[in-house]
């Protein structure tokens, strides 16, 4: 109801009367939801609320108002001031597309004719608005937090819907029909609210009160298509349509309302691609000899990006049809090169420039010129192997030096690189991957770049933790150097239960796929692949441990600034165990604490006491990536404050760590499994949520077992990246508050998981979507 | 390409020897099988580098040498092919691997070598006002030096590796073995015809390698 403005503001300057919403003065709130209004005022006085889009200060009638009083004023009478002066009420906030992302100014005009005025003003409460989508998909969980939101689906997949009451207390009591329509925009949302189920009818569920699991279900047994073509991911909302008509409107819920789907069913992403392949050889002359795959109907798809394969030293460039027939087979052309890797790195980082410059400068000659034109030469990710792997680094870090110019690409046209088993000849002055999303795959069998402590030159690992920004890793047990090509010979592996080349092939292929879809095409469902415990979820036709007991793959994905984020621990400052790199206490009653860099100084694996980074090979000498190591064989935690300034969390998506156990410390020989521990959220007002990481399946995963490289069994240690969304924490009601979170504390020994281990860990941050 | 009047006889005695070597290659086959990653021998230098032959080669256009850290323009110098018994020195690798070396300057190996015990090499050398090379097989050992990355060697480190080799034991060639292993002297109009004809050498000397032949055999674009 809106009335005339003259009619109800008799202005006066605000005073001490006071206004909160949903107890709070600052708050985002999608939009046709209950919100309680807190007013406090002059009891039997008549009282207005006032919301605007802009905060003002206006003049009206001599008097200053802290609104714009645009057109887009909203005027809601809220009655009378109760005889104890607090008016609480619920009132439903506006619901039209257009207030989407629309902070709100809102405050409380309240008679009193004994001020001059009239009325007197209460203080500005602020409410973001915005669309009514929430997450609902996802997977039921055997502990807490007892569900899992995520994107991605393996076809076939069992698929999930759950909503926590807590959050969305109007839902209680209320029957509404589930609908799992195919994803729409926004836009399409907007201009065709109707709802029809393509999961094989809607299905009606009463919601009612308690922890999640009262109102969690399933809503389809597999049966969504995932054959997205040459994409990953077939898109479906989720609509829980609460008045039953048919449509969306009114509160009705929603996963999906935005570009982004609710979510997304993927077919096996091991399988080829729905085009085929040609395969073209030829020579630019020496050092220049190519050998291109391409999608046949490459006139008909435009521009597409371009994948550079720079083999290793006595590799050749006719050895990853595995990748180059997969990658066409989706809508990419793949180029391999010969690489000039035998008088080092610089040469091969040269050869991977001048092949990349000579390939973009020859399409209207090469394969007749059917590649002239179709090329998104802005889209470029380069992927090197041993030797080539560290030298499509400094290919990168030539040319972002400005010690090499492209003549027919720019350093902002490489997206992404991915080493397989680099090798780590070069300094971090030569080799560095600055800000470009970096990947790096690792085979913990690999007898050739094997991550020896004994040798710096073959540490995978530490050209990834160079990058500064995005940065990715793939580790699988049991592969060996060779069976990352398809050359045929030996695997040059050493160690128990090797993989061989053709299962390895596979995890490639179920890997690289999506990581290339997510950093070159920004994929959404790909992500998931990049990070979920394998454990729990990889591509349809990956094999799992349980599929072959050789099988133990660990995923890094620590996301930069490309995404909003809040880094709550790197260890690079503050460098004292006592103090995070963001300014916070730490807390560590854990034993045996050193943190410092991430380097293994012994020369061998052998558990030493006087080496506690032993295992870690991520830093050399000349590098400064730094972390925490201890070990516990009982109760105890390790905690992290968060200062004032950093304690609203609640505009993102996820707690972030990575954990790797320490390798043939007596703790981790003891049990050799997954480790498994809790960590709590607390707030400023005491509440706390724990979630142990076991939640999610998988755990930190044991070293492989391999032995040599000192004395004892285990090889390097591995990190794997654990993310866990913040509104997991909130669920049964555990009234956590987001906005106001003072620490995080890890819980470790066996009352939290597993019962004794020694732990490395890093790169805290709190992450957004 | 030109060449002198006896190179049909060179090329019969490399096929003879070719049909030798299948027999003698598959005795150390078992690298092929081999899990396991041979460690890089220990004084390379002391082991010895058979010269089997060797042409005196010159080009029109030069080519960047890459092996070594002044990366010179070469337009002249040696195609040899040289025996080596001692193939862990040989086996490709990604870490550090033994640097061939002809005195105090680097060779540039064509092919792997490790399953045949040959390698064929580029031997770069100065060409002389008066068109000589200014490469002297008479006075300048060939041996593999300590494990490096060839790339970072500039002339001072590559003088020492070539008095530590000297220390090691690392020989220069007889006179006999001169005599018997020179051919005809080849001229090309660039290094990519030269390394195509080098191909044909490597699938003769070391018929393991046939893959790496096929791939500097692949025709230019265009044509």
């Amino acid at each position: 109801m809106l009335l005339p403005l003259s009619t109800l503001i008799l202005l006066s300057s605000t005073a001490g009367h006071g206004l909160e919403i949903d107890g709070k003065t600052s708050l985002t709130k999608r939009m046709a939801s209950p919100v309680q209004i807190h007013l406090t005022g002059t009891p039997g006085q008549p009282a207005t609320l006032l919301m605007d889009v802009d905060s003002g200060p206006s003049i009206f009638r001599g008097i200053s108002v802290p609104l714009g009083l645009t057109p887009a004023l909203r005027v809601v009478p809220l009655g009378l001031i109760p005889g104890g002066g607090v008016l609480d009420i619920e009132v439903t906030l506006p619901n039209k597309p257009s207030l989407h992302n629309q902070k709100m100014y809102v405050i409380a005009a309240i008679t009193d004719p004994s001020l001059p005025g009239g009325f007197e003003l209460t203080n500005t409460v602020e409410v973001t608005l915005v669309d009514r989508n929430m997450p609902l998909a996802g997977n039921p969980l055997a502990t807490y937090p007892s569900f899992e939101y995520v994107s991605a689906f393996n076809e076939g997949a069992q698929i999930g819907v759950a909503v926590e009451t807590s959050e969305y207390p109007e839902i209680i009591g209320r029957t509404g029909d589930i609908y799992i329509v195919n994803a729409k925009t926004r836009a399409e949302w907007i201009a065709n609210p109707n709802l029809v189920d393509v999961g094989g009818g809607a299905q009606t569920q009463t919601f009612s009160a308690g922890p999640i699991t009262a109102n969690r279900f399933l809503v389809n047994a597999g049966t969504l298509s995932g054959d997205a073509g040459a994409g990953l991911g077939v898109g479906y909302d989720i609509v829980i349509d609460l008045n039953q008509d048919g449509v969306l409107n009114g509160d009705d819920f929603i996963d999906g309302y935005s570009d982004e789907s609710g979510l997304y069913v993927v077919h096996d992403l091991t399988l080829p691609g729905p085009y085929s392949v040609v395969e073209t050889i030829y020579s630019g002359g020496t050092w220049l000899g190519q050998d291109t795959y391409y999608p046949s109907n490459i006139g008909s798809l435009g521009e597409v990006p371009l994948i550079v394969i720079s083999h290793g030293n006595g590799h050749n460039y006719q050895w990853y049809d595995h990748i180059g027939e997969h990658m066409a087979s989706y809508g990419y052309v793949v180029m391999s090169h010969t690489n000039n890797t035998g008088p080092g790195i610089f040469t091969a980082s040269t050869t991977t420039l001048t092949n990349t410059d000579y390939f973009l400068a020859n399409l209207a000659t090469i394969d007749g010129g059917i590649l002239d034109g179709h090329i998104d030469s802005s889209n470029i990710t380069w992927l090197g192997h041993s030797r080539g792997g560290e030298g499509v680094v400094q290919a990168y870090d030539r040319v972002f030096d400005g010690l090499y110019v492209p003549t027919d690409f720019v350093i902002d046209d490489i997206k992404l690189v991915s080493s397989i088993a680099p090798t780590g000849f070069k300094p971090p002055t030569t080799a560095d991957p600055h800000s470009v999303v970096y990947h790096v795959w690792t085979g913990q069998a690999d007898n050739d770049v094997s991550g020896c402590a004994s040798n710096t030159i073959t540490w995978t690992f530490q050209i990834h933790d160079r990058a500064q920004q995005k940065r990715l890793s793939t580790s699988f047990h049991g592969v060996g150097h060779g069976d990352f090509h398809d050359g045929g010979g030996s695997s040059v592996a050493s160690g128990p239960c090797l993989v061989g080349r053709p299962t390895t092939h596979t995890l490639m292929r179920g890997y690289f796929l999506p990581l290339v879809k997510h950093v070159i095409e920004g994929n959404i469902p790909a992500k998931d692949y990049l990070w979920r415990q394998w454990e729990s979820f990889r591509p349809i036709g990956s094999p799992s441990n349980a599929d072959n007991p050789c099988i133990y793959v660990d995923l890094q994905l620590r996301d930069g600034d490309e995404i909003d984020r809040f880094v709550l621990d790197d260890f690079q400052t503050n460098t004292l165990p006592t103090m995070s790199s963001s300014g916070g206490g730490v807390n560590a009653l854990v034993s045996n604490v050193a943190e410092g860099k991430l380097r293994d100084t012994s020369g061998s694996f052998t558990h030493s006491l006087s080496d506690p980074f032993n295992g870690f090979t991520y830093a050399t000498d000349a590098d400064i990536g730094r972390g925490l190591v201890f070990d516990y064989n009982s109760d105890t935690t390790l905690g992290f404050e968060l200062l004032p300034a950093d304690q609203n969390v609640s505009r993102f998506a996820y707690f972030s760590f990575r954990a790797a156990q320490g390798t043939r410390h007596p703790l981790t020989i003891s049990l050799l499994d997954d480790q498994i521990f809790s960590v709590t959220l607390t707030d400023t007002a005491g509440v706390s949520s724990t979630i142990s990481i076991g939640a999610y399946g998988g755990g930190i995963e044991e070293p492989y077992q391999r032995s040599s490289c000192g004395t004892g069994i285990g090889w390097g240690a591995e990190f794997e990246t654990i993310r866990m969304r913040l509104s997991d924490f909130q669920n049964n009601g555990s009234d956590l508050n987001l906005c106001s979170i003072e620490g995080v504390t890890f819980n470790f020994g066996p009352s939290s998981g597993t019962s004794e281990g020694r732990l490395g860990i890093d790169d805290l941050q709190f992450v957004a979507e | 390409m030109t060449t002198s009047s006896n190179s049909l006889f060179t090329l019969g005695r490399m096929l003879v020897v070719s049909l030798v070597l299948v027999g003698a290659g598959t005795a150390v086959m078992s690298w092929n099988n081999n899990e396991a990653m041979p460690e890089v021998p220990s004084s390379p230098a002391a082991f010895p580098v058979e010269l089997i032959s060797a042409q005196v080669f010159t080009l029109d256009q030069p080519y960047t040498h890459w092996y070594r850290a002044e990366q010179p323009q070469v337009d002249a110098g040696m195609l040899v092919v040289l025996k080596v018994d001692e193939v862990e020195l040989l086996h490709p690798r990604q870490t550090a691997q033994p640097v061939l070396q002809i005195g105090a300057q680097t060779a540039e190996p064509l092919n792997l070598g490790h399953l045949s015990g040959y390698v064929i090499a580029l031997l770069p050398a100065r060409r002389l006002d008066d068109g000589v090379i200014d490469l002297d097989l008479a006075k300048t050992p060939i041996f593999y030096g300590e494990a490096a990355l060839a790339e970072e060697l500039d002339a001072v480190a590559l003088q020492n590796r070539l008095q530590d080799a000297l220390a090691q034991g690392a020989i220069i060639p007889s006179a006999k073995v001169l005599e018997e292993a020179s051919g005809e002297a080849l001229h090309f109009a660039n290094d990519y015809d030269l390394r195509l004809w080098a191909a044909d050498m490597i699938a003769t000397w070391s018929p393991y390698e046939m893959e790496l032949v096929e791939t500097m055999r692949v025709p230019l674009l265009g044509q």
